[in-house]
């Protein structure tokens, strides 16, 4: 995103963006996108507070075209076809059977909260989550840039480098999805806690369980008694979804 | 994605916060079969049908095309109006609720209408595990949040957060939380309309302009130091 010379300097847009890449220079009397920090959300220009439409929206080349990309929340991924920045993970568990008893999953979204992040963050990540053997999800768009056996970003992606400028690109969020078996949950919080301290940038964790037959969360105990906290809200899927998936097939 | 976990806040908050979300798996074999079996267009509608009869403080479509949009109760658009005539097979729904007895009554009436789309319910656990029980469902699967990790002093002031963490796609800035506190200090607009302006940036609908109103109002109050 760009603002074009027909701005008043007005600064009603600064507050508005999520990752403040709108920055006013008050020695030359200047309003401008940091390019850089901005993850081409588009929420400035859609916020329509520009009195003056100065914001223009310039044709993007690669890698900056996976800043829209995944800063978007319909963009649909021609590699998945799936809308955007992760799957369906649990949402969809009654149907798909995902994630089955004696699996957890985990979904790691780096820059959130109001942060954002840089791809070559999840690279700290997925080679260490490599090492440990776990099954990264195949439908979620980002497991595309990484070789799942190193968790080493791939060379080149559909033509496209994968080199140090596609690591330094800033996005809003993206989600390393992936799950384990039940009993190797508490070794990989542990290795994502060291990892952690390591990343410049936050991550919102999420793990997801399949209940058990009366509806209980099989992880809790564990979690408990590692003195693991967790919030006391989350997603409940109701398993009214049709067709269901048959999981005493397992 | 996960865009309704993580919301932040106190119990007594989060009683005011529950997101009841529908939709058919995104994966072509499953949603092939699903087809098949039912008409996804008349089974989204009926889901927002049956949300709408419950009041929600805000309610979101988003309509997956060759050049997808959505629209939401936020944003000004309407139900019958506006989202209604548009539903799409494929379109993601979702509506947000201030109140547990309202989901509860979802609930109920979304196992009656048995409209075969996977259903989840973001809010405090152990509340909507009840709405289940009373609605004669059990929960399946569940998505828990450990928090927030690493450099936990890039993020805002917890009681911003609260109020960012409502929209899990990131588009609320921290910055207009604040700006629009400022304002509703200098009673230049309501914190009524604070959230609704909060509201409007949020893309899915899942943003809760009525909890926000009540924690701008919160922290206004409390900018403004004791009172005589």
């Amino acid at each position: 995103m760009k603002i074009d010379d027909s701005c008043i300097r007005c600064r009603q847009c600064i507050p508005y963006c999520p990752v403040a890449a709108i920055v006013y220079d008050g020695k030359k009397d200047l309003v401008y996108v940091d390019q850089d920090e901005c993850v081409e959300c588009g929420v400035c220009m859609k916020s329509e507070i520009c009195p003056v439409k100065a914001f223009i929206q310039p044709e993007l080349k690669w890698p900056r075209t996976m800043k829209a990309k995944w800063s978007s929340v319909v963009y649909v991924h021609p590699e998945t076809n799936i809308q955007g920045r992760g799957t369906d993970e649990m949402k969809t568990n009654d149907v798909t059977g995902r994630f089955r008893p004696g699996e957890v999953g985990f979904a790691l979204e780096l820059g959130r909260p109001s942060t954002g992040a840089r791809f070559g963050e999840a690279e700290k990540l997925t080679t260490v989550l490599a090492r440990l053997g776990v099954q990264f999800e195949p439908m979620n768009p980002l497991t595309g840039f990484i070789d799942t056996e190193t968790g080493r970003f791939l060379e080149s992606w559909f033509g496209h480098a994968l080199d140090d400028e596609f690591r330094n690109t800033k996005v809003m969020t993206f989600i390393i999805e992936f799950k384990v078996a039940e009993e190797r949950m508490l070794q990989v919080i542990e290795a994502i806690r060291r990892v952690s301290r390591e990343i410049d940038t936050v991550m919102s964790v999420g793990l997801i369980v399949k209940c058990d037959g009366s509806g209980g969360i099989p992880i809790k105990p564990k979690l408990d008694k590692e003195g693991i906290r967790y919030y006391i809200n989350g997603k409940t899927n109701v398993g009214l979804g049709r067709p269901s998936y048959d999981f005493d097939l397992c | 994605m996960t865009h309704t976990l993580h919301r932040i806040g106190d119990r007594k908050s989060l009683q005011r916060d529950y997101v009841v979300y529908g939709l058919s798996a995104q994966d072509a074999e499953l949603t092939d079969r699903a087809l098949k079996k039912r008409d996804t267009r008349k089974a989204h509608t009926r889901f927002m049908e049956i949300c709408m009869m419950h009041d929600p403080v805000n309610a979101g479509c988003i309509y997956p095309s060759s050049n997808p949009y959505s629209k939401t109760l936020a944003k000004g658009n309407t139900w019958f109006d506006e989202m209604k005539l548009e539903m799409l097979p494929f379109t993601e729904n979702l509506a947000v609720f201030d109140d547990l007895k309202k989901v509860s009554a979802v609930l109920k009436d979304l196992k009656e209408a048995d409209i075969g789309m996977s259903i989840v319910v973001s809010g405090i656990f152990d509340e909507v595990n009840e709405c289940c029980r009373e609605a004669g469902l059990k929960r399946h699967t569940v998505n828990m949040s450990l928090g927030i990790w690493g450099r936990e002093d890039l993020v805002p002031e917890r009681k911003v957060l609260d109020i960012v963490t409502m929209c899990g796609h990131g588009l609320v800035s921290r910055h207009l939380v604040k700006d629009l506190i400022d304002k509703v200090k200098n009673r230049l607009i309501t914190a009524d309309e604070a959230g609704i302006r909060l509201g409007a940036q949020c893309v899915c609908g899942a943003f809760n302009t009525a909890r926000a109103s009540d924690l701008i109002k919160e922290m206004a109050a409390e900018d403004e130091g004791p009172k005589e």
